[in-house]
């Protein structure tokens, strides 16, 4: 039995097939194609939500280092949660915009490549920056309501908790730091596919393996 | 109804078997068929006003959208990391409660189908619906040569696998 024998057999049953195929072309004319794009909901609603928590920090961050203009340390906690905000917009904003612009009418290897791609950048590259800064995120954030509780009080809190801002520093630091050491353990102890699982590995490992595949399929003559 | 929505409507009816054939190929299941083939004609609908009647014929165009939605819904599908693999009941007709008896060629075709790659299944797939190489290659994005390779490799396959089963069935 050879694939062109099987091939007939298949352009048959296409035939017969065919005749009893029906597309609900009622969904376009009632101009309700949302109802067909159900899965990329929760990926723009995702996306939706970190811009507008992107724009509340960067509004936030700019209020509050604008209206502080001649106190550098409640400057520097402004803007860093301004940046934090910009990335948060950048990123999400970026990738709705390639999403958008991903032409499916393109050549099928060439798209599926750019949409492996993306994935792959997001979870290595996107992700690991967001969680690192959200770590550290939360000093400048406690700094900033600190301050916004205090000064109307006429407190300075600066002067009256001079250490807090390196203190928290130094915590953050060592967070990081423990978990550095105990991934290290772990890798040290041969459990490193386990931590990988642990942290959206198989996530990466899907989209690396997608692309992976990609790559052999071009370079296989 | 405008023009543009009209002329739209009577090509996707005209070629619906193309929509449908890449969803059995690569949905799970009867109902992840229909919404893959909706979703697929969802995105034809989105994509119709750059198609360019002198560049690409419409099935080619076609075949483009159909397999980049087949693919990216395989990619995005959290159920299982293959592919499912193909079965009788994916030759059964559509409309059709029961699953008839399938022919025994086509039984062992889906069957090897199931085991390839999402590209493979592909490219199987333009070669079973009697397509070009120049076609499959512009639908794929890989030159001709590449085309008749991978083909000659998958008919190979094919043969191999046969001449096992025909050894353990002996």
């Amino acid at each position: 039995m050879e694939l062109d024998e099987m091939k007939q057999a298949w352009l048959a049953l296409g035939r017969q097939q065919e005749r009893q195929y029906a597309l609900d072309l009622q969904l376009f004319r009632q101009g309700r194609e949302d109802r067909l794009r159900r899965h990329l909901r929760p990926l723009l609603w995702g996306q939706a939500l970190q811009i507008a928590f992107g724009v509340a920090a960067m509004a936030w961050g700019i209020t509050f280092w604008s209206t502080r203009l001649d106190d550098g340390r409640a400057m520097a906690c402004g803007i860093a949660m301004q940046v934090f905000g910009t990335l948060m917009v950048g990123f999400a904003g970026r990738l709705l915009h390639l999403l958008g612009g991903i032409d499916y009418a393109g050549p099928v290897l060439e798209i599926q490549q750019r949409l492996a791609a993306m994935r792959v950048w997001r979870l290595k590259v996107e992700a690991p920056v967001l969680v690192l800064l959200g770590a550290f995120m939360w000093i400048p954030a406690m700094l900033m309501l600190m301050l916004g509780a205090t000064e109307p009080a006429g407190v300075d809190l600066w002067r009256a908790a001079p250490g807090l801002p390196l203190w928290l520093v130094f915590n953050g630091f060592l967070a990081l730091a423990l978990a550095a050491l105990t991934a290290w353990l772990i890798r040290r102890a041969g459990r490193a596919r386990w931590l990988e699982g642990q942290f959206a590995g198989s996530a990466i490992r899907n989209a690396q393996v997608a692309l992976d595949e990609l790559a052999r399929f071009e370079q296989d003559t | 109804m405008n023009h543009h929505q009209r002329q739209f409507e009577a090509l996707l009816q005209e070629h619906r078997g193309i929509v449908f054939k890449v969803a059995n190929v690569y949905a799970h299941g009867r109902e992840d068929r229909n919404d893959l083939a909706q979703e697929i004609a969802a995105q034809l609908w989105r994509s119709f006003p750059g198609f360019d009647a002198t560049r690409a014929k419409f099935s080619t165009w076609m075949y483009r959208v159909a397999l980049n939605v087949a693919i990216s819904h395989v990619r995005r599908s959290r159920r299982e990391e293959r592919l499912e693999p193909l079965d009788a009941a994916h030759l059964e007709l559509p409309g059709e409660a029961d699953v008839s008896q399938p022919d025994e060629r086509l039984a062992a075709l889906y069957a090897f189908i199931g085991q390839l790659d999402p590209l493979n299944r592909a490219l199987i797939l333009l070669y079973l619906e009697d397509r070009s190489y120049g076609e499959i290659a512009q639908v794929l994005g890989i030159s001709e040569t590449n085309v008749a390779t991978k083909i000659g490799r998958i008919k190979q396959k094919l043969r191999g696998q046969i001449a096992a089963a025909a050894i353990t069935g002996a």
